[in-house]
């Protein structure tokens, strides 16, 4: 039953149907309550329907899994301009991923650090190599003109 | 105020489910 479910739930993420991918991973949570990466998609899914509240009140709710979504939970503390709470979010991984050095620097940004969101922004146009290239370039125009 | 991207938010996916299905 688990394969045909997750089946359905790619399906649904690739077309963008949140709402009803939401449905089928909370089947998949029925039958597997612990499953890291069912879990993850059901807080992609909010996060993607703009539902950052939702999301933060179900990682709250399921501590155990909260930790294989640190970057879900601070990008939603940043849209909900929860920015202090979003940066210790992210301090509190002990992975730092590329994901992660992208949210810390915008988060920077908005707390006005230039000098490190400078740093986080070289980094990451040297080590990314994605279509947010030219995206991350302005980003970087944007934190110079702020440090002038 | 300058133009600055949210590029976090396209970094927000389903993470690879080829070893669910
Ligand atoms: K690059």
């Amino acid at each position: 039953i688990l394969p045909g479910l997750f089946a359905d739930l790619q399906r649904l993420g690739q077309n963008g149907q949140y709402d009803r991918a939401i449905k089928v991973v909370n089947k998949i949570l029925q039958e597997s309550p612990e499953d890291e990466t069912a879990f993850t998609c059901k807080i992609v899914c909010f996060i993607q329907l703009g539902k950052f509240e939702e999301a933060l009140a179900a990682i709250r709710k399921n501590a155990k899994l909260a930790s294989c979504v640190v970057f879900e939970k601070a990008y939603c503390e940043y849209r909900l301009n929860r920015t202090n709470e979003a940066l210790k979010t992210l301090d509190s991984s002990d992975k730092s991923d590329d994901r992660i050095s992208e949210l810390r620097g915008q988060v920077l940004y908005r707390l006005e650090k230039y000098d490190e969101c400078f740093d986080i922004y070289r980094g990451l146009l040297k080590n990314t190599e994605d279509d947010f290239e030219e995206e991350r370039e302005t980003n970087l125009s944007a934190v110079m003109a702020a440090m002038q | 105020k300058p133009l600055f991207f949210d590029v976090a938010l396209s970094l927000v996916e389903f993470p690879s489910l080829e070893d669910k299905l």
